[in-house]
């Protein structure tokens, strides 16, 4: 109803022809729902009759367009423009979108400044010459970005006028969101929808507004906007990029076909489907499809930013690379072009080259948020150190450098050695490694925005992530994270970068996991219970949990999920099918099928196998969360005694024991607790039966209890920082300082700023002879500027003097004594170190 | 061993500063909660306790604490306080230093600040009034309230030290300042040039970093910026030094009380002291001229008057023993 509406308001703006309201409605609501067969044929026959209707030739010309007719649609507009009446100047906009099709913008653009002409000449312009105008100055906007403003002002005096401009709303929206504002973008769809909510195009407009958001309801807004028009061919197109992000071809070639079914020339169709070739490794097919796109418009450079764009989601950084730069060559004036070839240079560590093709990018489109972010970060690249030791390239900010970069290039080293034993394989070097000690920073490194939730990202040779300053203490793990990102390094070399998300994710949190006890994701009530709600994904579609999850812990669970997948891999057929599947990736052009043909199974079979691995390895647990009798929802910690018995439910069990302990009920509180870790021995979060047992029994003085409950828990969970340190304090106390400092080298992984940290663990390291390592800690308390500069540096050159490094040892036994001449110990051992070296003695 | 090096410097001090006596007055205010009368009075303990440990006689220790169990204790009032300042008056030589240590919670009154009492609070002006009574003793007050930064202006005067935990009345949370200051003279980490005592430069640094290091672990904003005035003009200095605007008596001034003379050294004793403060003036000097010199011509140089430093301490030493 609301688009009869719409029509009648069309048919007020429009110059009065001969054609009869009647029919154009029926025209206009049959081209709105997609049949355009009908409608041109319709509108053809009444041409005859008509054959100077305006308002009909502008119909067919959108229909004509719309199908691909190019030549039809431009004779029809042409038209318009003999006939010298009215609405000559929407001609022009539209006639000139036909030349802009075809490849000719130097026709194109003589028209929009016709155009631009009339409006600078001209007075008393109707709204649609106005929306025309707004058209030709948002096109000419790509040689002067300070018309996009102008663009808008127009459309905003358009919809002033005519509020109910429904078409003049959507273009508005569609400007505001192509240059990335789509705050505003979606407060117009919104309010085009809130007069017509069944408008196909204000339904795309909000896909692509949500889509820009990273919602997953873009996909319910797409597929709403095609159930009012089947046949619209930029909603096919969408959905079939959404796909593509899902890494599901098949589902994103049939919507590309179906939109060419519609339109055999869509170039945005066709340059959708030679992406689906190109990522399926269908060379021929790519390029039968690239020389068609290339047929009808030479000069389309969409073609190659899209395989940019869509490559580097796929990770295909080097190939975007090179799709960016024949956009680039194709169109001087493609910005998105130049900003795509900087992103995926900086991404390979082509630093100064990215740099310079992002300034170009924003010299011609200055709206582009990313690009401005990813520049600004550029500038502070000054502030960082990069250091090439060995296989990597380290780079830090200057204020950390010092305290980090051993740490991480001797983590960095031990994950090279493992995993180039373990899968047989060496990558390109050095391998780049950067951390941000501001999250923002590292945001924008990765995606371009600030917010992002990751921890870190590997481009293939380079990897950024947050630094431990980035986070609040206790909540990341550096060490873990740099662990899973050199495990993607090994992945993305091995596969050529084609290895899918979930694989590559859930592998990479299965060697975190395997590398040291308690690091990469565990597992929690939380997860258990959305396997018992059938709320995990099955593995054919768990890319939609990293992608588009549904629900907030979604992409959690998916990484934990996914790193089950690889231990039940594992166990079941051995390591050397996950590389053989790793190996097959880099040919496939069927990448769903590669693990299921190197398993020898279906998808059901696979499924219903890992569903049947986790029911035994959690099967305690599940039974301990499972919906059933628990205790009655009354019942109260004080009523409870050792013999009160209680249904073996977990949450019951904890809740009890959470309660008898903060009433100080210790006796009590610890029987209910064990009971739920019994029930639940996999569990050992922060809020964890293990964690407040160990307060329990320290509250008991039973030390040795509570170091057995730190033990299991850092065991499974390694990211609980006051964990290592009372368990350093615990195993201290009973005289297992190797225990002690193995516990603080833990802490480290987790937050390494702690001065008191590295002084313990350098006294430890020092009473186990282990000097080297002392020394290590000694840099470190160095690093963090302690008030006392002339012990840190006494102390230093005391464990170097033990390590036998004389020469470091008298250059901070001088800094010692620079600062404190009269530094007793320090004196003795200046002159220690100069009577070893006139004794050529190593001094003690 | 620490004895000789303090016993030696002290043999070529002046005259008059062998009959310098400290006298310290430790002001714990009223805490409000339970936990802070704690705090509050955890902190005056331990720096009385490490003021007796430097060797300034108990009878010169005053120490005034608001809501107190204990009658060992003065109470913390306005007019106890002022009566020990009187006091301190009439008891110390000229040529003696003071030390007034406020402990406890603060806030602004327009562009004067109070340190609160139990009763009515002592406002700076009051403060400096009686302070001022002590004439041109060498004053060191520090304030380690919340809004104390005001107590500043009004305290500062030639040859007096003055510290307050943040810099103006507007600084409002109850500062760590004080933590960290009465840790300076109670445990490890201060003493940057080990000479075995804790100047006030040090311990103001000392606390200042530590604070900075306290705030920067917690991810919190620094909402507390401590100063230290010791020209007598009132600014105060965020970060004072030997050789900044603040800083140079502060480098110089100890809570350590000076021991008297050893007596019947042997002039070989005076000739070695002599040597040393010779390299150790060497040592100064050279490190001035470091950045007109190679670093490793420099550091060859420091290296061997250092060794000449270290071989003579030792034979001051052993020489003691």
């Amino acid at each position: 109803m609301k688009n009869i509406a719409l029509l009648l308001l069309l048919a007020c703006a429009l110059p009065a022809s001969a054609a009869t309201d009647a029919e154009l409605e029926r025209l206009e609501a049959l081209r709105l729902a997609g049949d355009y067969q009908a409608a041109l044929e319709q509108g053809r026959s009444d041409l005859e009759v008509e054959p100077d209707d305006t308002r009909l030739l502008h119909l067919l010309g959108e229909l004509e367009l719309a199908t691909g007719e190019l030549d039809a649609a431009a004779a029809h507009f042409q038209r318009i423009i003999e006939l010298s009446g009215q609405d000559t100047l929407m001609a022009r906009s539209r006639l000139a979108e036909v030349h802009l099709q075809r490849g000719e913008r130097q026709a194109a653009g003589d028209l929009w400044r016709q155009i631009r002409e009339a409006y600078q000449t001209g007075a008393g312009l109707g709204t649609r010459d106005l929306h025309a105008v707004a058209e030709a100055t948002r096109h000419l906007g790509k040689s002067d970005p300070q018309l996009f403003k102008q663009a808008v002002r127009i459309f905003d005096d358009v919809l002033r006028r005519d509020p109910a401009n429904l078409e003049a709303g959507i273009a508005l929206g569609e400007l505001l969101l192509e240059k990335y504002n789509n705050q505003e973008a979606l407060q117009v769809f919104q309010e085009v929808l809130s007069r017509d909510d069944r408008h196909p195009r204000a339904l795309l407009g909000l896909a692509r507004s949500q889509h820009f958001d990273y919602s997953s309801e873009a996909v319910t807004s797409t597929l709403k906007a095609l159930s009012f028009n089947p046949n619209l061919v930029p909603a096919r197109v969408l959905l079939a990029r959404l796909f593509i992000e899902l890494e599901q071809f098949d589902d994103a070639r049939r919507e590309a076909e179906l939109a060419l079914q519609v339109n055999p020339r869509s170039l945005e169709a066709l340059a959708t489907l030679a992406v689906i070739h190109r990522l399926e490794h269908d060379q021929a097919g790519f390029e039968q499809i690239e020389a068609r796109v290339l047929a009808l418009n030479p000069d389309y450079a969409g073609l190659y930013t899209l395989l940019a764009e869509m490559s580097a989601q796929n990770r295909l950084y080097r190939e975007a690379t090179g799709f960016a730069r024949r956009a680039v060559e194709l169109d001087p004036e493609s910005w998105q072009g130049y900003g795509l070839l900087g992103m995926n240079q900086l991404r390979l560590g082509q630093m100064q080259a990215g740099r310079d093709n992002l300034e170009r990018s924003f010299s011609g489109d200055p709206y582009n948020v990313w690009i401005k972010n990813t520049l600004q970060l550029a500038d502070s690249f000054s502030d960082y150190v990069e250091l090439d030791r060995g296989s990597f390239r380290v780079v830090l900010h200057g204020d950390e450098n010092a305290l980090l970069e051993e740490y991480i290039h001797d983590l960095a080293q031990q994950a090279y050695r493992s995993f180039s034993a373990r899968y047989n394989h060496r990558p390109q070097l050095p391998i780049r490694i950067e951390l941000y000690p501001d999250h923002a920073d590292f945001s924008v490194r990765s995606v371009g925005l600030a917010g992002v939730g990751l921890l870190g990202v590997s481009f293939g040779p380079v990897v950024a992530m947050d630094s431990p300053a980035a986070r609040e203490r206790g909540t990341f793990n550096w060490g873990s994270t740099l662990w899973h990102e050199l495990a993607h390094v090994f992945h993305l070399s091995m596969t050529d970068n084609r290895v899918p998300r979930w694989f590559s994710e859930g592998l990479a949190v299965y060697e975190e996991r395997i590398a040291r006890p308690g690091w990469g994701g565990d597992v929690d009530p939380g997860f258990l219970q959305a396997y018992l709600e059938g709320r995990l994904l099955p593995l054919s579609q768990l890319n939609n949990g990293f992608v588009r999850p549904s629900y907030p812990e979604q992409i959690i669970h998916s990484y934990f999920q996914a790193s089950l997948v690889f231990e039940f891999i594992e166990e079941r057929w051995g390591f050397d099918t996950i590389r053989a599947v790793l190996s097959a990736f880099r040919d496939s052009r069927m990448p769903d099928t590669v693990l299921l043909d190197e398993l020898q199974l279906d998808s059901e079979t696979l499924d219903a196998a890992f569903d049947a691995f986790l029911e035994d390895k959690y099967s305690i647990a599940l039974q301990a969360l499972s919906p059933g009798a628990g205790a009655e929802s009354g019942t109260a910690s004080r009523q409870l005694s050792p013999d009160t018995a209680l249904p073996d439910k977990y949450f019951d069990q904890f809740r009890l024991g959470t309660q008898l302990l903060e009433q100080g009920n210790l006796e009590l509180a610890e029987l209910f607790l064990t009971r739920a870790q019994q029930l639940f021995p996999e569990y050992a979060g922060g809020d964890s039966s293990y964690w407040l047992l160990a307060q329990l029994y320290l509250k008991q003085e039973r030390p040795g209890a509570a170091q057995q409950q730190l033990e299991n828990m850092i065991a499974i969970n390694a990211e609980h920082y006051e964990a290592h340190l009372q368990l350093a304090r615990l195993r201290a106390g009973r005289g297992d300082t190797e225990g002690a400092a193995a516990a603080l080298e833990a802490a480290l992984f987790i937050y390494p700023y702690d001065l008191e940290v590295h002084r313990d663990l350098a006294r430890h390291l020092a009473s186990l002879e282990r000097w080297n390592e002392a020394a290590r800690e000694r840099r470190a308390v160095l690093a963090l500027d302690p008030v006392d500069r002339a012990e840190a540096h006494y102390q230093l050159a005391r464990a170097y003097n033990r390590a036998d490094n004389r020469s470091s040892a008298r250059e901070q036994i001088l800094y010692a004594l620079e600062i404190a001449p009269n530094y007793f110990q320090a004196q003795e051992l200046l002159l220690s170190l100069r009577e070893a070296a006139n004794a050529g003695e190593p001094t003690q | 061993m620490k004895t000789v090096v303090a016993a030696c410097l002290l043999l070529l001090a002046s005259q008059n500063a062998l009959a310098l006596q400290h006298h310290l007055l430790i002001v714990s205010g009223i805490g409000g909660t339970e936990a802070y009368r704690q705090q509050f009075t955890s902190q005056a303990e331990t720096l009385m306790q490490a003021a007796l440990d430097a060797g300034i006689a108990r009878n010169n220790v005053l120490m005034l604490v608001a809501e107190s169990d204990s009658a060992n204790h003065r109470p913390a009032d306005k007019q106890s306080l002022l009566q020990a300042v009187r006091e301190i008056g009439t008891r110390a030589g000229i040529e003696d230093r003071v030390f007034v240590i406020l402990i406890g919670h603060g806030n602004a009154r327009g562009d004067s600040a109070l340190f609160n009492l139990p009763g009515p609070d002592i406002s700076a002006d009051e403060l400096g009034a009686a302070l001022d009574l002590l004439g041109d003793r060498q004053l060191v007050v520090v304030n380690t309230a919340s809004a104390s930064g005001p107590f500043i202006k009004r305290l500062a005067a030639g040859n007096r030290i003055v510290i307050t935990a943040t810099a103006s009345g507007q600084e409002l949370h109850a500062p760590l300042f004080a933590d960290f200051f009465v840790s300076a003279f109670a445990t490890a980490g201060a003493d940057r040039d080990k000479d075995e005592r804790i100047s006030m430069l040090e311990a103001f640094d000392f606390a200042r970093l530590e604070v900075q290091r306290s705030y920067d672990s917690d991810k919190r904003l620094l909402t507390e910026h401590a100063l230290l005035d010791d020209n007598g003009d009132g600014e105060g200095s965020l970060e004072p030094g030997e050789y900044e605007v603040d800083g140079k008596l502060a480098d110089r001034v100890y809570l350590q009380q000076p021991r008297s003379a050893a007596t019947g050294a042997s002039s070989k004793l005076v000739a070695m002291l002599q040597r040393k403060q010779q390299l150790e003036q060497s040592i100064r000097d050279l490190k001035r001229q470091r950045g007109n010199m190679e670093r490793s011509s420099y550091y060859d140089r420091l290296e061997t008057l250092l060794i000449d430093l270290a071989l003579l301490s030792r034979e001051i030493r052993a020489g003691d023993s």
